[in-house]
């Protein structure tokens, strides 16, 4: 077909293919601000050109293609699970952290302090009521105290398991709309813009909450495993996870605080394998931080271990003592021995003790039993260390790592906020132009990028000299 | 002579350029604008440059610790945009390796895609 004809028809061509790069480029427009849309382009192609063999050149449209850079996609999702996870750690630990209070004025510190120094008092002037009765109103308020803080954990641990069941809901309910945004994508004759960037707006809504690995298949539908290995999605398939607050194998410590699981779509405990995002940051306050604090079927529990020490060693000191009549001493706590995990909860004053049954008197001298508690706090003796710690070191080192989780997450927070800007910033950059001025706009920010490193390392470095110089 | 009030002074300054280019690093990344931040972060270097420990007081040196949290966040920061380009450069590029370990990358083509 040469001639006129042929003349006429690679004109047409050419203006079909304008138009549809013109619809293209309307629809780039009016999808600007849509979540997770990324550009399209139009490929031209140039068609043969022989006019002796009928072909006359000109140009067609090729398949469109879409700008969407999975590489940019995925260092955003990464930032989200992580940014994720800091944040739900922040304020899931910002309830944990005023009940140790590091400066020692509230809390189960500050409760400790005022019974050693109500021991102190007492020590002096062992035979006043004021000072007895002083002793036994700050052994009120202390064991009060480790109540409050172990009924906080708990409340703590009931809210977590909501935030928990309420996430793995989101999660299932994300991916249903990721299953039914793939049988759409399956469904659809051409690439739809549309549909591509509900998909990656719910990609990126599920990285918030899980660390999902996705993938995407020749059509277009993507897969989506929770932390690599958990089907969540699977084309046109979606598989159910949910939230367990029961152990399956229950440890020594009877009526502990079970951990939280994840169970798969066949019931497996996959919970390991759920490290980022909103959840992994509840799970490792739930399984890991509150554990270490109220105890669970395989552990006694910081707080509990300290309530236990503090009540053991006050009483056989006062047991051991005699009062100034010569009467045997008095307990001057109680508590529920029925779980290792339940004494910071039931701790109490003995309801037989009473100002005149405190024993300062021991053996050796006169107020040896109120001396010895004086000091009981700070004493290095090895019966009244717990795990080679004096008493108030380990309420300290509490406190401290309570307070240093706490300020670890925000501070993780802020960092990954500021990373997921940058991320997101880089991903407008480097989605939508075209191949060659993409490579040349990464590889000139990678250079301005190492340089930046370079002088922000000198400037590192000389910010340690001078802290160091400076005395 | 610099005072104890100028380096508090100055120290702030740094701080607040620091503090620029960790907002400008996370919101515009154009390699004009990592430009301009390393401009204005050579200018924080040379100023810490010319401290000595007589200059601190208590106030600048808090500042002084301040800027030192901030950069340590910035480095961070610009590695994780640099590891991004790098990987998306040898993604995108890269059809291998040198000897040496360096990625290989392969040469410009000619434009083929019409941009709408």
């Amino acid at each position: 077909m040469g001639g006129l004809f042929g003349a006429l028809n690679s004109s047409l061509d050419a203006i079909r293919s304008i138009q549809t790069a013109l619809q293209v480029s309307q629809n780039n427009v009016g999808n600007a601000s849509t979540p997770g849309y990324a550009r399209q382009v139009v490929p031209m192609e140039a068609e043969a050109f022989n006019p002796q063999g009928g072909l006359t050149g000109g140009v067609s449209t090729g398949p469109l293609q879409s700008t969407q850079d999975e590489y940019v996609n995925q260092a955003v999702r990464s930032q989200l699970e992580m940014q994720g996870n800091a944040s739900a750690q922040s304020s899931a630990l910002s309830a944990i952290q005023p009940l140790f209070d590091v400066s020692g004025q509230s809390g189960v510190i500050g409760a400790l302090n005022n019974l050693f120094q109500s021991f102190s008092a007492w020590s002096t002037t062992p035979g006043t009521a004021a000072s007895q009765q002083d002793v036994l109103t700050k052994a009120q308020a202390l064991a009060q105290t480790f109540q409050s803080a172990a009924a906080s954990l708990t409340q703590t641990t009931r809210a977590l398991n909501q935030k928990i069941s309420s996430t793995v809901d989101q999660i299932n309910s994300i991916a249903t709309d990721i299953r039914k945004e793939n049988v759409a994508i399956q469904q659809s004759s051409a690439p739809d813009a549309g549909l591509d960037a509900q998909l990656h707006a719910s990609l990126e809504s599920l990285s918030q909450l899980a660390n999902v690995s996705v993938s995407f298949a020749s059509d277009g539908t993507a897969t989506v495993l929770l932390g690599g290995q958990t089907p969540l999605v699977l084309g046109a398939k979606q598989y159910q996870i949910q939230a367990s607050f029961t152990d399956p194998t229950p440890g020594p410590n009877a009526n502990a605080v079970n951990d939280a699981h994840i169970l798969d779509s066949s019931g497996q405990d996959v919970t390991s394998q759920v490290t980022e995002g909103s959840l992994g940051g509840y799970l490792t306050v739930r399984n890991t931080v509150l554990p270490s604090l109220q105890g669970n079927g395989q552990q006694q529990g910081a707080l509990n271990v300290l309530a236990q020490h503090v009540a053991d060693r006050v009483n056989q000191i006062l047991t051991a003592g005699t009062t100034p009549s010569g009467a045997a001493g008095s307990a001057l706590f109680t508590y529920s021995a029925s779980s290792p995990t339940a004494i910071a909860a039931t701790l109490a004053l003995d309801p037989n003790i009473a100002a005149n049954k405190l024993a300062p008197v021991d053996g050796s001298s006169g107020n040896g039993a109120a001396m010895a508690l004086a000091n009981l706090g700070g004493s290095t003796a090895p019966v009244d260390q717990i795990n080679g710690q004096t008493i108030l070191q380990f309420t300290s080192a509490l406190a401290t790592q309570a307070g240093q989780q706490a300020s670890d997450a925000q501070n993780n927070q802020d960092l990954h906020t500021q990373l997921l800007a940058q991320a997101r910033s880089l991903q407008t950059q480097i989605s939508g132009v075209s191949l060659d001025a993409e490579a040349v706009q990464v590889m000139e920010l990678q250079k301005s990028y190492e340089a930046a490193g370079k002088t922000v390392s000198i400037i590192n470095s000389l910010t340690e000299s001078l802290m160091n110089m400076v005395p | 002579m610099r005072t104890t009030q100028n380096v508090a002074e100055s120290c702030l300054a740094a701080e607040a350029k620091v503090s620029r280019a960790q907002q400008t690093l996370a919101e515009d990344a154009r390699p004009e604008t990592v430009d301009q931040c390393v401009a204005e972060l050579a200018e924080v270097a040379d100023l810490l440059r010319g401290l000595t420990k007589d200059s601190f007081d208590a106030d600048a040196f808090a500042i002084l610790r301040g800027i030192h949290n901030s950069v340590q966040r910035l480095s961070l920061q610009i590695e994780h945009a640099s590891r991004l380009c790098r990987g998306w450069i040898q993604r995108r590029l890269g059809t291998g390796y040198t000897a040496q370990g360096a990625p290989v990358l392969m040469p410009p083509e000619s434009e083929t895609l019409f941009e709408a």
